[in-house]
């Protein structure tokens, strides 16, 4: 069996350096094959797959149907039916747009739904092409402390990547802390910038679903 | 619709936005501090790449866009560290053009 590598220094140059890389199984898409820090082979486990899923219908209306809101036919493409669809359901949608003056690893947003946001979801919008690494996701904020579907905007990389865990460190956005009038959203610890300068998060609080 | 600018307590502008939260301001002021974000990160973004050069930014925003350049390499590095791909990178090891 070879001998792993995970550096390569050539002539006084590091050319390859895998040392500080935090890829891990569990992060990488399931099948999905990459190197670890320590240069080993390591094949993906993650079971949301970006050719097999479309988390922008179904994994969000999922969730939100898990409450019992009937979203058949709805989706993010409509907002304003899939919000009529969340409020004929019994529950409180507080919606609203931010844009970050510069790059920032967190944001606090008033949302003014007057009660915790059991679901808070951001939709980076896709037009605005000069922003990349734009983030969707929807955080549940319920009886777990970490809980949170990331999903980039499929209009910046041209592909999803989506993932439900409770992990937050290796992933992209995770809700800090919910009130009942503001919601802190932030990247895990190992992301760099998460919201970028420009760019347009819209957003949706959902609360009273259970 | 109801737009906002978001301050820190420095009296710098965080975010604007629509909706609940912030100073309260009119559309147009809206439309001019939107403009005013994305020609700011444009800018650096491009100090930050190298495709030009402090001076070519208006003078009163050259401290605050190098501050952001400098935050930026502090946290991913400076441009020419990004990743390399895969065929640049079999390219040196095979000794090509670095």
């Amino acid at each position: 069996m070879a001998m792993a590598i995970n550096k390569v220094i050539y002539d006084g140059s590091t050319l390859i350096d895998l040392t500080g890389d935090t890829v891990t199984a569990d992060a990488l898409y399931q099948g999905v094959k990459a190197h670890d820090k320590a240069g080993a082979a390591v094949t993906g486990t993650n079971p949301y797959n970006a050719a097999t899923v479309d988390p922008q219908v179904t994994d969000i209306l999922a969730a939100i149907a898990e409450k019992g809101v009937d979203t058949t036919g709805k989706g993010l493409g409509d907002i304003a039916a899939l919000v009529a669809a969340i409020e004929a359901g019994g529950a409180k949608v507080a919606t609203g747009k931010i844009t970050p003056a510069s790059n920032v690893l967190q944001m606090t947003i008033e949302h003014g739904l007057g009660m915790i946001p059991e679901i808070f979801l951001m939709v980076a919008t896709g037009s605005y092409s000069t922003a990349t690494n734009q983030y969707l996701f929807v955080g549940h904020y319920g009886g777990r402390s970490y809980s949170f579907l990331i999903l980039s905007s499929k209009t910046s990389t041209s592909s999803y990547k989506s993932a439900i865990t409770d992990d937050p460190d290796n992933f992209n956005a995770v809700v800090n802390k919910a009130t009942e009038t503001t919601i802190q959203v932030g990247a895990g610890i190992n992301a760099s910038y998460m919201f970028k300068s420009g760019a347009p998060y819209d957003w949706f609080a959902i609360g009273g679903l259970s | 619709m109801r737009y906002y600018a978001q301050y820190n307590d420095k009296n710098t502008l965080i975010a604007i936005g629509t909706g609940p939260g912030g100073q309260e301001i009119t559309k147009d002021e809206y439309d001019r501090l939107l403009a005013e974000i994305r020609q700011k990160a444009e800018y650096v973004n491009k100090l930050y790449a190298g495709e030009i050069e402090l001076s070519d930014i208006p003078a009163d925003w050259q401290e605050e866009i190098q501050r952001r350049v400098d935050e930026r390499i502090a946290a991913e590095g400076t441009a020419d560290m990004q990743d390399i791909s895969a065929e640049e990178a079999l390219d040196i090891i095979l000794g090509g053009e670095i």
